[in-house]
């Protein structure tokens, strides 16, 4: 089938797969024992989206993450050591503690970034799509920018205003639409006129698919066509990727408004359980064990040489500041 | 030196920048094909064609947000924005993008980006269309803000801009695009961050920005038929702010009117009284005096605004109280 | 006479009465003018109440807690602590009907009388010029002090002090208020005192003048280590002191020196330099004039070296040496002379250099030598920069300004004026 994964990449995604879930566990443990600051957006059984979605993307493609963006970082190849101390906010992460998890970036990896406005990212990508596309006019470059964004993002004005653009454009931007069924604590039919939000990309002449995105196959095949589309300079697609966010909006999230039986049906469709089960036949168990030990090893590993890293030391910052002068 | 109208001077920057650097491209809403509703860009899709001279949907926050990142991905953007009343739908990207990420990333990126706007009121124009919202950006760290006020300014800085690694707000007026003045030659730049002495003076210091320096000019006049010797200083730049240029203006004159046609209130000249406050407290005789645009709405018909705009005779007035 | 602590300023418009939250001196501490001596909670909000002059705390009479009107007295600063001026401490009654029951109005007016308002730049000046301001009338709104208030107290001062001190009697520090911003300062030579001056000041149209001393000269205490910079910084401290943010300056042998230094550092906005027969140009000085003039113990041994100075030396003042003698012996100079000497002209050779800094100055800069000078070469004045005017005057010797003041003056006014068409 078109666009599937050979299964080196379908091993490299289970272990992509594995370290976000474990780096969402132990992230849970840090914060309760106080080692974190602020709130932690875990992405717990949503990892089949964005480590299926960017799994086809180069360095030269450029990626915007929301607030819920772990999976889509270490997606994009960003180092598990650099997001963890990032969180814990030392100075040897991604951003030297600036950042924190919700704003990571890392520009040799073609993640920027992070973004904690209800659909930032949006716009962002639309606007790295008009520079890739003149470097690609320019020097027949294929690069692409993706953006994945929330079923939240997708009520705002500016995702409208975006698509709008990027299909007016025919502009080389995928826009990933990771459908965990909840804004904050509000279910989307509470916020969306019709259920599927992939109708809307009628409207702008862009075409889209819905996804089951708990399957990570399925997810890299659709993203994967559209990634090519706009490689091929044919414009913007919508990949509606549906899925379903199996912990609170964040860790200060007290819950009670997620329904038992919703929880327990999408447990059973484990995004990890499903892409090991689809491995079964071609690869042995024991390997498959190997590689999901080793995802979880490289984590704690993270985590040991983070809690041991320095925090940063405040430094002045020349651009934002009101007295200095440009050169200066 | 050449005599040009201030919107010919934009114009020519621009087109000298797109001519030298061809990551250099124009985005707006009726600024191709039309040239823009203050015939800034006219002529420059011609040249430049329609990739790099954009007419865009009528989306302002989109495309703002658009101009911060296309900034960090290899082109200059110069993004304008028809009316300054229409920033409030910029500011999420200035304020929640634009302005974080260079610090926010540790440096990873820079925006080299301008937003072209012009503001200010005395058309007519009403409530929507002439506001000065001067404080609204240069309240925002990581933004530099710069509102020439003269042709010579408005091209030596928006090249400046331009070539500036950093996103910078580029403030105009719409009565100041048919003002004339000379022009240097060549490759005119004007420094970022350095204010200009626009009349020397030794009893007051008449501090403005954009238009406002036309009407201290003119204050300046009248105060000297009354024998009093006004300094004239245009900030040119509102951040980061020439503190250097009003202190050592303030040491001379002792006294100082801070003009702003924002809103008074929480407003730009509010900014520049407490820094003389901060800085030249001592050489101070008289309390600083404030000159901007009354906290209200501002209104149609003649009368009315031009009760609620600061003009020449409201700063020569505020010099006579300071010298008082 | 004692001064009381009030409320005054601190009190707020619609208050009526305050409590004591703090005194932070006790009574017999010295207190200055400005310092903070009471903590008073007016309307949820903690104000410092500060001493209206120097003194020493004589009494509390609103002690910690005491709630109090807006009119009461809290305490007394005063010269001393006579036992008489000792007041223990008592409490005060509580808020006294008729003052909770002063109008606003009224009790502003109490209030304006008791603050002084005075701008920030006046408040400077009159610190500067020791002028205790709460006696002025201010001209501002409101009655405010403005600073023109206080140059003119300062003119009218210098009005009624004599215009002129005596030829060679010891001057009186020039330094103390000229009021002017922007004076006229002229540095006397090494030796030599203030009253150098005397026989120029008169030509001088009138303008304002500042003539500080050299440390160790005069009435200026001696440094212990007078290079030619601290001696510029000495100066400096008195042009500042004056109030002067600009000045026209002439200094003449070493004195001339200084003014180099002091231009060439643009510490103080130098606006013209005019230099007679400055040191510092090259190595040479009369050695045995130094030696002469610092061990001379007689007016009889002094007087030979002092006919030096002079082309003319009938032109030299009557009772010149003794002046100079008496200065040494009424406020110790000589021992500092001589140490600046050894640390200025070694072995009679000039150790400083000012060639630097007249590059550095780049206003009207004019040089007067005598052609007959005999302490320090005019030929000195060859390698001068190329914008700087030169005048030879012909039958004058190391101290024109004593032998044609008339001429000597003209000259300065002239540099000063082209600094002002400049």
């Amino acid at each position: 089938m078109k666009n599937s994964p050979t299964v080196d990449e379908q091993l490299d995604m289970l272990g992509r797969m594995v370290a976000v879930r474990h780096l969402e566990e132990r992230l849970g443990e840090l914060h309760k024992a106080g080692k974190t600051r602020g709130p932690i957006h875990r992405c717990d059984g949503q990892e089949a989206v964005g480590i299926g979605a960017t799994a086809m993307l180069d360095d030269e493609d450029l990626l915007t993450s929301t607030h819920r963006g772990h999976a889509h970082y270490v997606g994009k190849g960003v180092g598990l050591h650099p997001i963890v101390a990032e969180i814990l906010g030392r100075a040897t992460g991604a951003c030297a503690g600036r950042a924190g998890h919700m704003l990571i970036a890392d520009v040799k990896k073609g993640l920027l970034g992070g973004n904690a406005i209800v659909g930032g990212g949006i716009p962002a990508a639309t606007g790295f799509a008009v520079s890739l596309q003149m470097k690609n006019r320019a020097d027949g470059g294929q690069r692409v920018a993706m953006c994945i964004f929330g079923d939240g993002a997708a009520q705002t004005g500016i995702c409208h205003e975006s698509m709008n653009i990027a299909a007016l454009w025919k502009l080389p931007v995928i826009f990933v639409l990771e459908h965990n069924q909840y804004g904050l604590t509000a279910h989307h039919s509470t916020q969306s006129s019709v259920p599927d939000l992939s109708v809307r990309a009628a409207g702008y002449g862009m075409p889209s698919e819905i996804v089951d995105g708990n399957d990570v196959i399925a997810v890299h095949r659709a993203v994967g066509a559209a990634v090519e589309r706009a490689r091929r300079g044919e414009g913007p697609s919508l990949i509606e990727a549906k899925t379903y966010r199996m912990v609170g909006f964040s860790t200060s999230d007290v819950g009670g408004y997620q329904k038992d039986e919703d929880l327990a049906t999408w447990r059973e469709r484990d995004p990890i359980v499903l892409a090991r089960a689809m491995l079964a036949d071609a690869v042995p168990a024991e390997r498959l064990d190997a590689v999901m030990a080793a995802a979880r090893a490289e984590v704690d590993a993270a985590v040991e040489q983070a809690l041991g890293d320095p925090l940063p030391v405040f430094a002045e910052h020349a651009p934002s500041a009101p007295y200095t002068v440009a050169g200066a | 030196m050449a005599m040009m109208r201030y919107a010919e001077a934009l114009r020519s920057a621009l087109r000298e920048e797109m001519q030298r650097d061809p990551s250099v491209w124009l985005m707006g809403e009726d600024i191709a094909v039309y040239g823009g509703v203050f015939k800034v860009s006219k002529d420059l899709m011609a040249e430049f064609g329609p990739e790099r001279v954009r007419d865009t949907p009528i989306s302002e926050q989109t495309l703002t947000a658009m101009a911060v990142t296309a900034a960090m991905s290899g082109t200059r953007p110069v993004l304008e924005i028809m009316y300054a009343d229409f920033l409030p739908l910029s500011v999420d990207a200035l304020m929640n993008q634009a302005s974080i990420y260079n610090y926010i990333w540790n440096g990873q990126v820079t925006m080299p980006f301008v937003l072209r706007t012009q503001g200010g009121g005395g058309a007519g124009a009403g409530a929507q269309h002439s506001k000065s919202l001067d404080a609204l950006v240069a309240h925002i760290p990581g933004l530099k803000v710069v509102a020439p006020a003269t042709a010579a300014d408005a091209k030596g800085l928006l090249k400046a801009a331009i070539r500036d690694d950093h996103p910078v707000i580029f403030l105009e007026h719409k009565l100041l695009y048919n003002t004339r003045d000379e022009v240097p030659d060549g490759d005119h730049l004007v420094e970022i961050g350095k204010a200009r002495i626009a009349r020397v003076g030794s009893d007051v210091s008449i501090i403005a920005s954009s238009k406002m320096v036309v009407d201290a000019l003119k204050a300046a006049d009248e105060l000297a038929k009354e024998g009093i010797s006004a300094e004239v200083i245009d900030l040119r730049t509102l951040r980061p702010l020439d503190r250097e240029t009003i202190k050592a203006s303030i040491a001379r004159t002792h006294h100082a009117v801070v003009v702003n046609e924002g809103w008074c209130f929480c407003g730009y000249a509010a900014e520049l009284s407490a820094t003389i406050m901060e800085s030249c407290f001592d050489d101070l005789d008289a309390p600083v005096e404030r000159v901007a645009t009354h906290d209200i709405p501002i209104p149609y018909s003649e009368p009315l605004e031009s009760t609620v705009l600061p003009d020449a005779n409201k700063i020569a007035a505020a010099a006579r109280r300071a010298l008082a | 006479m004692s001064h009381e602590i009030t409320l005054a300023g601190g009190a707020g418009e619609y208050m009526e009465s305050a409590t004591v939250v703090s005194w932070a001196v006790e009574v017999g501490d010295p207190v200055r003018a400005g310092d903070v001596v009471v903590v008073v909670e007016t309307a949820k909000a903690a104000t410092e109440i500060e001493a209206g002059r120097d003194g020493v705390l004589a009494a509390i009479l609103a002690p910690e807690g005491a709630e109090v009107g807006i009119g009461a007295v809290l305490g007394r600063v005063a010269d001393g602590l006579d036992a008489d001026e000792v007041t223990p401490v008592e409490p005060q009654p509580a808020v006294a009907e008729p003052e909770a029951a002063v109008p606003n109005a009224l009790a502003k007016a109490e209030t304006a009388g008791r603050r002084v308002g005075i701008s920030p730049l006046a408040r400077r000046l009159a610190r500067q010029a020791g002028l205790d301001p709460s006696g002025i009338a201010g001209t501002g709104p409101g009655g405010r002090i403005k600073s023109r208030d206080i140059e003119r107290v300062l003119r009218e001062r210098a009005e009624v002090a004599p215009a002129i001190a005596p030829i060679v009697a010891v001057p009186s520090p020039g330094v103390a208020g000229t009021g002017s911003a922007a004076p006229l300062v002229l540095l006397h030579g090494f030796g030599a005192n203030a009253a150098a001056w005397n026989m120029v000041r008169p030509h001088l149209d009138g303008r304002p003048v500042l003539t500080p001393e050299l440390p160790g000269h005069g009435r200026e205490p001696a440094l212990a280590s007078p290079s030619l910079e601290a001696l510029a910084e000495a100066v400096l401290g008195q042009i500042e002191d004056s109030g002067a943010r600009e000045c026209d300056l002439v200094g003449h042998s070493l004195g001339g020196a200084v003014a180099a230094v002091l231009a060439g550092n643009q510490s103080v906005r130098v606006r013209s330099l005019t230099l007679i027969a400055p040191a510092g140009l090259g190595p040479e000085i009369d050695g045995g004039f130094l030696a002469g003039f610092l061990s001379a113990r007689t007016a009889e041994s002094l007087m030979p070296w002092l006919e030096r100075l002079a082309a003319d030396p009938a032109r030299l003042p009557r009772g010149y040496a003794k002046a100079v003698l008496r200065e040494r012996e009424r406020f110790g100079v000589g021992a500092a002379q001589v140490t600046i000497a050894q640390r200025l002209f070694p072995d009679g050779t000039q150790a400083i250099r000012i060639a630097a800094d007249l590059d550095r100055f780049a206003g009207p800069l004019k040089v007067i030598w005598g052609k007959g000078d005999r302490i320090i070469p005019q030929r000195h004045q060859d390698d001068l920069p190329g914008h700087a005017a030169c005048h030879r005057l012909g039958g004058v010797g190391h101290m024109p300004y004593l032998e044609t003041p008339a001429l000597v003056a003209q000259l300065i006014i002239q540099n000063v004026r082209s600094a002002k068409a400049s």
